[in-house]
C-alpha cells in the first residue's frame, strides 16, 4: 500500500508521457499502432484515476519527494482538487483522442501531433499533481512548450503566425511566474501546496507579498485569459478543432485558472488573500474579463473566435468563484472548471465537425445545418444552452452556485447583474446561432460539401465525441446532487479548504 | 401509486419529447397530459415525492391548489393538441412544434406540482423558453414577436433566477413550506414582481404580449393565455409571503400597476380592428385585475385566507375561458358557418366578463363577498372592462366574413370542452345572481351610446388610433404612421379629419349602437329575471 502511495501520482504521468514518446519514433504510416498506444495510454490512465479518486475521498496521502537541489523538490501530491483537474483531464482526453483520430485521418505529420499531444496532457496532469510551487512552474513551462507545434501544426503561415503570438504571451506570463515563484521560495524555503495556505503564519511584509501574488496572476493570468492578457486566444484558433478542443477545455486556459485557484486557497488560503486585499481587484478584473470577452464575442462571425471569446469570458467565472471569499461561491468557481470544460469541448468538437463535413467556419454559413447535421447540432445545443446557463445542464450549476456565494458573501450588489448581463450576453451570441442553424432554412450552398451522398452525417469517431460530452453536461447538471459528481467534489474541497 | 404519477406527469411529455421526431400522430401529444388530467381528477392530495439526486434535489407535491390547476391545465393541453395542423407534426416542419410543445407541457406541469422553489424555476424556465417554438411562424412579423417573447422571457427568468438565490440565503430552504420563516429582502421582493410581472403581462411588462397572441398559431395562444399565463400567477401564489407583515409600498405598488393594467388594457383593446387583438388586450385587462387582488392580499394579511382560494378559482375560470375563445374564434375564422358558434361564443364571453348565471359571474359573487365590501371600484372597472372588450370583440366577429371548411375533430373536442369551461365553477357556488353584478354591464351600455354620441357629434374615435397587433403599441392615439414630416399636431388633426370628411375608407371604431341596444335588452331580461 505504502509504495502505490508514492508510485500512483508518478503512475499517471506516465501513463501519457510513455505513449507519447514511443508515438514520436513511429513512422508515419504505423496507424493503427498509434491509434492502440493512446487508446490503451488514457485507458490506463483513467484506470488509475479512478484509484486516485477513491484513495483521496478515503483520505489516503498520495505523494511523490525527489529532491534535486538542498532545498528544491520535485513533489507530486495529490489532494482533493488535483483529483478534481485530473480526473477532468483524463476523461477529457480519452474523447479527444478519439476525435482526434478520426479528424486527422489522412493527414500529415500524425505522429509528431500525437507526440505532442500526449506530451501536452502529461504537462497538464503533472501540473494538476504538483505538490510545491516549483514543480508546477515546470510543468506550467513545459505545457507552454508542448502546446507549440500543436498549435502551429498546419503549417500555413496564419498558423505560424497563431502560434508565435501565442508563444511571446505565455513566455512572458511564465517569466513572470518564474520570478514570483523564485521571489516567494527565496523567502520562505520552499512553498508547498496546503489547504488552507501556508503564508498566513509565515510572518512575512504584506507589501512583498502583494507584489509577489501581482507577479504570480499576471504570470497564470496569460493562461487563462484575463483582460488585457488574452490577445494570444483568439488568434490560437487556427489550431486544428481537437487542439482547439483541449486547449479551451482541458489544458492551457484551464491551467491558468487552476494555478491561480492553487495560489488564493493552498498558498495564501482564501481568507489571508482578502486580508491583504488582493481579491477585490482580482474581482474586478474577473468581471470585466466576464463582461468584455462577452461583448467581444458577440461581433464576431467566425464560429470558432466566438468560441473562443466565450472562453475568455467563461473561464473567469472560475475565477470570479475564487475571488469571493466564502465556501459556496468556492464551490461555483472550482465545479466550473469541470463543467466549463464539458460543455466548451462539446462546443468546439461540434466546430470542428461543422468545418469537417460542410467546410462551415462562419456563423453565417450555419442557416439549416440543424437539418444536415442533426447530431452534431444536438450537442452543440446542450452545451450552448449550459453556457447561457438554463437548467438543468452544467452550467445553471455553476451559475447557481456563484450567486449564492455572492449573496452569502455580501456582494450580491456587484456579483449578480454581472452574472446576469453574463447570461444576457450569452443568450444574445449564442441563440442566433441556435435560431440558424435549426430554424432557418439552408440559403447557400455549402462551402466546402464533403459528405454528399453519405447516409449518416459524420463517421462514429467524429459524431460520437461530441454527443459524449454533451450527455455528460447535461448528466453532471442533472444529477448534481448525485455521490462522486463534479458539484459533490467541489463540495468536498471546499470543506477541507475551510476546514480551519 | 401517487407519488409515482406526480412523478410521470411531467416526464412522459420530457421523454416524449426526446423521441418527437418519431411521433407523427397528435394522439401522443394529446396522451402525455393524461397523467396530469388523472392527479387532477383522483390524485390524492397530500402525496409527494422527493428526489434527493436529482439537481440539486427535487420536491414534487399535489396539493389543492395544484390539483386544481393540473385538472384544468391538462384539459386545456389535451384540447390544444388536437389544433396543431398535421403538417406541423412532421419532422422537422414548422420549427420544431412538437417538440416545443411537449418541453412547454412539461415544464409547465412541473411548475404546478412543485414543493420547491428550484424545481418550479426549473419549470418554468423549460415552459417560458420552449414556448418560442410555440409562437415562431416562417413569416417575418411572427418572428419578430417570437424575439420579443424571447428576450422578455429571459430578462424575467433571470430577474427570478436573481430572486431564487437571495431567498434562498435568507430562508435557508429551498422548500415553500419553509420559505417565509424569515422576513422577505425587499430586493427579492422586487424581482419577483418583474419575473413573474411579464409572465402575467403587467402594464410595461406586456410588450411582448400583443404580437405573441395575434401571431402565433392557434394552439400556441391557447396555451400561452391559458396555462402558461395562469403559471406567473401561480408563482405568485407560491412565492409571496401572503399573511406575514410586509412594507404596503410593494402591495400598493401591484394594486397600482393592476389598476393601470386593467384600464389601459381596456382603452388599447377597445380599438383594435382584429378580434384576437381584442382578446389579447383583455387579457392585459383580465391580468390586471389579478394583480390588483394580489397587491392588496398582500397588503391584508387578515383576509388571505378567505381571498386566495377564490383568486385561483378566478385564475381557473380564465385559464379555460380565454383559450376556448381563442380557439372558438379559430373555428369561426376558419369558416365553421354552423351558427350556434356564434352563441356558444357570446356565451363564453359572457362567462368571461362575469355576467350573471355563468361561472364567471358565480367566481365574481364569491370575489366580492371574500372582499367583504373593500375594492367594490375595482371589480365595478373590472366589469366594465370586460364588457366594453367583450362587446368589442362579439361585433367584430358578428361583422366579419367567413369562409368555407372546417375541421370536424377540433370543432367537436371544443364543443367538449365548452360547458366545463362555463360552469364548473358552479361546483362551489350555488346559482346565486346580485343585482349588483348587473351595475357594470349597465354602464358599460351607458357608455357605449355615449361613445355613440360623440363619434356622432365629433367624429372623434373614426380613425384607426392605435396601429392594430402592433406589440409596441401603447403610442398616442391618432399618431401611428399617420403622421407626416414637419406637421403640427394641430396640421394633423385637421388632415385626419379632412380625409374622413372625404370619404376615405372609413373604418368603424366600433358598433356602438349595436352593442348599446344589444346590451339593455339582455339587462332588460336580466331584470325580469331577478324579479321572480
Amino acid at each position: 500500500m505504502m509504495a502505490m502511495s508514492v508510485w500512483l501520482p508518478v503512475g499517471i504521468l506516465l501513463s501519457s508521457l510513455i505513449p507519447g514518446v514511443l508515438i514520436f519514433f513511429q513512422p508515419e504510416e504505423r496507424h493503427r499502432l498509434r491509434t492502440w498506444l493512446n487508446l490503451l495510454g488514457a485507458l490506463i490512465k483513467l484506470l488509475l484515476v479512478g484509484m486516485l479518486i477513491w484513495g483521496v475521498f478515503h483520505e489516503q496521502v498520495f505523494e511523490t519527494r525527489w529532491t534535486m537541489a538542498p532545498g528544491l523538490e520535485f513533489v507530486l501530491h495529490a489532494d482533493a482538487l488535483s483529483v478534481l483537474f485530473v480526473s477532468l483531464s483524463t476523461l477529457l482526453w480519452l474523447v479527444t483522442t478519439i476525435y482526434a483520430i478520426g479528424y486527422l485521418e489522412q493527414t500529415p505529420h500524425r505522429s509528431r501531433f500525437f507526440g505532442f499531444f500526449s506530451l501536452c496532457v502529461t504537462a497538464t496532469v503533472g501540473l494538476a499533481l504538483a505538490g510545491n510551487l516549483f514543480t508546477f512552474v515546470v510543468f506550467y513551462e513545459l505545457l507552454t512548450l508542448a502546446t507549440y507545434p500543436l498549435i502551429a501544426h498546419k503549417g500555413s503561415p496564419e498558423a505560424l503566425r497563431g502560434a508565435r503570438i501565442y508563444l511571446r504571451y505565455t513566455l512572458f506570463g511564465g517569466l513572470l511566474l518564474m520570478i514570483g515563484a523564485v521571489w516567494l521560495h527565496t523567502l520562505t524555503g520552499g512553498v508547498e501546496f496546503v489547504e488552507g495556505g501556508i503564508l498566513q503564519t509565515a510572518n512575512l511584509d504584506q507589501s512583498t507579498l502583494r507584489w509577489i501574488f501581482l507577479l504570480l496572476i499576471v504570470g497564470l493570468g496569460v493562461k487563462a485569459a484575463l483582460v488585457p492578457l488574452h490577445g494570444w486566444l483568439p488568434q490560437a484558433m487556427v489550431a486544428p478543432a481537437p487542439v482547439s478542443a483541449l486547449l479551451h477545455a482541458v489544458a492551457v486556459v484551464k491551467a491558468g485558472a487552476f494555478g491561480i485557484v492553487r495560489v488564493i486557497y493552498d498558498v495564501y488560503g482564501v481568507e489571508f488573500a482578502a486580508e491583504l486585499g488582493v481579491l477585490t481587484l482580482l474581482g474586478a478584473v474577473a468581471a470585466i474579463t466576464i463582461i468584455y470577452g462577452s461583448l467581444k464575442a458577440l461581433s464576431q462571425d467566425h464560429l470558432k473566435k466566438r468560441l473562443a471569446y466565450s472562453t475568455v469570458s467563461q473561464v473567469s467565472y472560475i475565477v470570479l468563484g475564487t475571488a469571493i471569499v466564502g465556501p459556496l461561491a468556492t464551490i461555483g468557481g472550482l465545479v466550473h472548471l469541470v463543467h466549463q470544460g464539458v460543455m466548451k469541448i462539446t462546443l468546439f468538437f461540434a466546430a470542428g465537425n461543422y468545418a469537417e463535413a460542410l467546410g462551415i467556419h462562419r456563423v453565417s454559413e450555419m442557416d439549416g445545418v440543424g437539418r444536415r447535421m442533426p447530431g452534431t447540432t444536438l450537442a452543440f445545443t446542450i452545451g450552448a444552452l449550459g453556457m447561457i446557463g438554463i437548467p438543468p445542464v452544467a452550467g445553471f450549476i455553476s451559475k447557481w452556485y456563484l450567486g449564492l456565494g455572492a449573496v452569502e458573501a455580501g456582494a450580491a450588489a456587484w456579483v449578480l447583474p454581472v452574472l446576469i448581463a453574463s447570461s444576457l450576453l450569452n443568450a444574445a451570441y449564442f441563440l442566433p446561432i441556435l435560431y440558424r442553424a435549426w430554424f432557418k432554412s439552408q440559403s447557400a450552398p455549402w462551402p466546402a460539401d464533403k459528405t454528399a451522398g453519405c447516409v449518416r452525417e459524420l463517421p462514429d469517431a467524429l459524431l460520437w465525441p461530441p454527443l459524449t460530452t454533451a450527455a455528460m453536461a447535461l448528466l453532471i447538471g442533472l444529477l448534481a446532487a448525485a455521490p462522486y459528481s463534479p458539484l459533490e467534489w467541489a463540495e468536498l474541497i471546499a470543506g477541507r479548504e475551510y476546514r480551519q | 401509486m401517487n407519488a409515482l404519477i406526480l412523478m410521470l406527469s411531467p416526464l412522459i411529455p420530457l421523454l416524449m419529447a426526446c423521441f418527437a421526431y418519431r411521433l407523427q400522430s397528435r394522439w401522443w401529444l394529446f396522451a402525455a397530459a393524461l397523467p396530469a388530467l388523472y392527479l387532477g381528477l383522483m390524485g390524492e392530495q397530500g402525496s409527494t415525492i422527493t428526489l434527493p439526486w436529482l439537481m440539486l434535489g427535487m420536491h414534487l407535491s399535489l396539493d389543492a391548489t395544484a390539483q386544481q390547476f393540473l385538472l384544468f391545465g391538462a384539459m386545456i393541453w389535451m384540447l390544444a393538441s388536437l389544433y396543431i395542423p398535421g403538417r406541423d407534426l412532421l419532422p422537422g416542419a414548422m420549427g420544431y412544434r412538437k417538440q416545443s410543445f411537449l418541453l412547454a407541457m412539461a415544464g409547465n406541469l412541473m411548475l404546478i406540482i412543485a414543493a420547491d422553489m428550484l424545481t418550479f424555476y426549473v419549470g418554468f424556465a423549460l415552459m417560458g423558453l420552449s414556448a418560442y417554438g410555440l409562437i415562431w411562424g416562417p413569416s417575418q412579423r411572427a418572428r419578430k414577436a417570437a424575439r420579443v417573447y424571447l428576450v422578455f422571457t429571459l430578462i424575467g427568468e433571470l430577474a427570478l433566477f436573481s430572486a431564487l438565490l437571495l431567498l434562498l440565503v435568507n430562508s435557508q430552504s429551498l422548500l415553500f413550506a419553509e420559505l417565509h420563516s424569515e422576513s422577505i429582502p425587499q430586493s427579492a421582493m422586487a424581482l419577483l414582481l418583474l419575473g413573474f410581472g411579464i409572465k402575467v403581462a403587467l402594464p410595461g411588462l406586456h410588450l411582448w404580449l400583443p404580437g405573441a397572441y395575434t401571431l402565433a398559431p392557434i394552439f400556441g395562444v391557447a396555451l400561452l393565455s391559458g396555462p402558461m399565463m395562469k403559471a406567473g400567477l401561480l408563482g405568485w401564489l407560491r412565492f409571496l409571503p401572503f399573511g406575514e407583515p410586509l412594507d404596503p409600498l410593494w402591495g400598493n405598488l401591484l394594486l397600482l400597476l393592476g389598476v393601470a393594467g386593467v384600464v389601459l388594457g381596456m382603452l388599447v383593446g377597445m380599438f383594435q380592428r382584429d378580434p384576437r387583438s381584442v382578446l389579447a388586450y383583455s387579457s392585459i385587462s383580465k391580468m390586471g385585475l389579478f394583480s390588483a387582488l394580489i397587491g392588496f392580499a398582500l397588503n391584508h394579511p387578515g383576509m388571505v385566507a378567505g381571498l386566495l382560494p377564490v383568486i385561483v378559482l378566478l385564475a381557473l375560470h380564465h385559464l379555460m375561458v380565454k383559450p376556448m375563445l381563442f380557439m372558438g374564434l379559430d373555428l369561426w375564422q376558419k369558416g365553421t358557418a354552423a351558427y350556434w358558434l356564434l352563441p356558444a361564443l357570446t356565451l363564453l364571453s359572457l362567462s368571461l366578463m362575469g355576467f350573471p348565471l355563468t361561472g364567471g359571474g358565480a367566481v365574481k359573487n364569491l370575489i366580492s363577498d371574500a372582499l367583504n365590501e373593500n375594492l367594490a371600484w375595482l371589480l365595478f372597472l373590472g366589469g366594465i372592462a370586460g364588457a366594453l372588450l367583450m362587446s368589442r370583440f362579439l361585433w367584430l366577429l358578428w361583422t366579419s366574413k367567413q369562409s368555407a371548411e372546417y375541421h370536424r375533430l377540433t370543432l367537436s373536442a371544443w364543443l367538449m370542452v365548452l360547458p366545463l369551461a362555463v360552469w364548473a365553477p358552479f361546483a362551489w357556488d350555488g346559482m346565486s345572481v346580485k343585482a349588483s353584478a348587473l351595475l357594470p354591464l349597465l354602464s358599460a351600455a351607458v357608455l357605449l351610446l355615449v361613445g355613440q354620441f360623440l363619434r356622432r357629434r365629433f367624429d372623434l374615435l373614426q380613425q384607426p388610433m392605435l396601429s392594430v397587433g402592433n406589440s409596441m403599441s401603447w403610442r398616442m392615439p391618432l399618431l401611428a404612421g399617420e403622421r407626416v414630416k414637419a406637421e403640427s399636431d394641430w396640421q394633423l388633426v385637421k388632415r385626419l379629419r379632412q380625409r374622413y370628411c372625404q370619404g376615405f375608407a372609413r373604418w368603424q371604431v366600433m358598433g356602438l349602437r349595436d352593442s348599446a341596444v344589444w346590451w339593455l335588452m339582455l339587462m332588460l331580461l336580466l331584470a325580469l329575471a331577478l324579479r321572480n
